[in-house]
């Protein structure tokens, strides 16, 4: 037996051709309308307004370069991390470098020589200091900064809380001495740097 | 009356739609809706064991050789371990894992020498491996770092591919240890049939030093700095989850100070020496012994020993050493 409403073909359950179609269009409207809530929560909830203020790295694990400030002289680096991205260039001996008190550092490439150099920012010159002693040994020569180890591929030095390391590509034959400018010209780029309190 | 019905509808969708919302922005807010979770959510795989059978008679477990040339010293010490045929079989796949983490030049030391990789890599085509793959995990700048440590090239040329992220994938394999109980490795593991380790020996800020199991750090994704909290524990458990076939240790060129990162060629002290075994602590503690170390204060060998994965004392006995001329 049916029922009475379906009989009478009223009633809301059994809605004629164009309830349906008022139906459908009142759906649309909500979709309409909910679609750009839905993208802006999925973009929150994607993380968009953190992105917007903390960039992360980019594929190649390299950290997006920041602009140098104070270094004046020197081109953007290559990488510009905080004590805790450290590990993205100098991986095991991140834990080592955060335990003397390193909470920057900055790594550039240089074509003319070909050289790579690393700067590492300590809270005081004593990490700077025993990172130094570390790399080097005791023997001190003449050079850029405070104290320095200079050879013809290497350049390692200290200005106050600030320690260098430069190295030439031992791949490529390099004029004798043609590393020495480099490490004055970082030198100076890093002077304003050693002065800027923690 | 149905212009009433229809916009008690609309709110009605609306409601809905607004609750769907708010339960994903909630779900979102608990992280429940991160792929992050749900890839760590996925049961970790077990990595398979894959040490090689025990040695014949007449193969020792541990073979030093000393020469100028990377190849024959390669050769002398593998050929001493029982020859590549006792580790590599027709057909079978084979992931060869050098340090290859450093935008350095062989001559800096700071990665494998691309000579001794190159050598093991033709070892594993003249024992007819079916594949032949180097990966790592570098910690710089991966295509740059392939190149300038002249393994892609030299590894290329012995026939071997070179593959390292994002060319190739991770998984979470279970690795059951007291600081890494699990964590994202390079897929290749877990699907090769072989794994030679082929690290470079030298010194380490953290752990003293860097050999075979430190190596295996290159195999993981993720993020490395909790691993380095605990360095020691971490590389034990690693050494107790990764069991290579053979190990070749490059000693061709040790970078004495400076380490993990070097760069100055002042650090780097030509050895002219290759070490090849199956016990990964002995090949450690060979390796300690040439940065003028005891083995013994090394904390992580001592862990591992501890563990049943190799013997310190293997590594420091005297070593009758094969010398294959200039």
């Amino acid at each position: 037996m049916l029922a009475p409403s379906m009989v009478a073909g009223k009633g809301p359950r059994f809605a004629s051709g164009k309830t349906r179609l008022s139906r459908v269009g009142v759906l649309l409207q909500a979709l309409l309308l909910a679609a750009p809530l839905a993208g802006l929560a999925a973009w929150i909830a994607r993380g968009g307004f953190a992105r917007t203020h903390t960039p992360g790295p980019p594929p190649s694990g390299e950290s997006v370069p920041s602009p140098a400030g104070p270094l004046t002289g020197l081109p953007p680096p290559l990488a510009d991390l905080p004590a805790a991205r450290l590990e993205e260039r100098v991986d095991g001996a991140a834990e080592y470098l955060r335990r003397e008190g390193c909470r920057r550092l900055l790594a550039w490439r240089f074509e003319d020589p070909p050289a790579d150099l690393e700067v590492l920012v300590f809270d005081g010159p004593e990490g700077a200091r025993a990172v130094l002693a570390r790399d080097a040994g005791p023997e001190r020569t003449a050079g850029p900064g405070e104290e320095a180890a200079v050879s013809e591929q290497s350049i390692l030095f200290r200005r106050g809380p600030v320690y260098a390391r430069l190295f030439a590509d031992p791949s490529t034959v390099i004029r004798s001495g043609s590393l020495e400018p480099v490490g004055e010209r970082v030198d100076r780029a890093l002077r304003s740097l050693a002065e800027t309190r923690p | 009356m149905r212009a009433r019905a229809e916009r008690r509808l609309v709110l009605k969708r609306l409601a809905q739609a607004g609750v769907a919302l708010g339960t994903t922005g909630i779900l979102a807010a608990l992280g429940v809706l991160s792929p992050g979770r749900w890839r760590g959510a996925k049961k970790p795989v077990p990595i398979r064991d894959h040490a090689a059978e025990p040695a014949g008679s007449g193969a020792r477990a541990l073979a030093v050789a000393r020469g100028a040339d990377p190849a024959r010293a390669v050769r002398a010490a593998v050929d001493a371990v029982g020859g590549i045929g006792r580790f590599v079989r027709p057909g079978e796949t084979v992931l060869l894992k050098p340090n290859m983490a450093w935008d350095r030049t062989p001559e800096q030391g700071a990665n494998t020498h691309p000579a001794v990789v190159a050598c093991v890599a033709a070892l594993c085509r003249e024992a007819r491996a079916g594949r032949v793959i180097v990966a790592d995990v570098p910690v710089h700048d991966a295509a740059r770092t392939a190149e300038r440590s002249g393994i892609r090239d030299a590894a290329l040329a012995a026939g071997a591919e070179v593959l390292y992220p994002p060319r190739v994938g991770f998984t979470v394999a279970a690795l059951g240890g007291s600081v890494l109980d699990h964590w994202e490795i390079l897929s290749l593991v877990l699907e090769a049939d072989r794994v030679i380790n082929l690290p470079v020996v030298k010194d380490h800020a953290l752990s003293g030093l860097t050999c075979g199991l430190k190596n295996w750090y290159g195999l993981l994704g993720g993020t490395r700095a909790r691993l380095h909290q605990d360095i020691h524990l971490s590389i034990a458990d690693l050494g107790a989850a990764v069991r290579p076939t053979l190990t070749v240790a490059d000693a061709t060129r040790v970078m004495v100070r400076g380490g993990p990162t070097g760069g100055r060629l002042e650090d780097v002290v030509i050895m002219n020496a290759v070490a090849a075994g199956t016990d990964p602590v002995a090949i450690d503690a060979w390796g300690a012994t040439l940065l003028h170390m005891d083995p013994s204060d090394v904390p992580y060998l001592v862990l591992a020993e501890g563990r049943g994965l190799g013997s310190i004392r293997a590594g420091t006995q005297r070593l009758e050493e094969i010398h294959v001329g200039a």
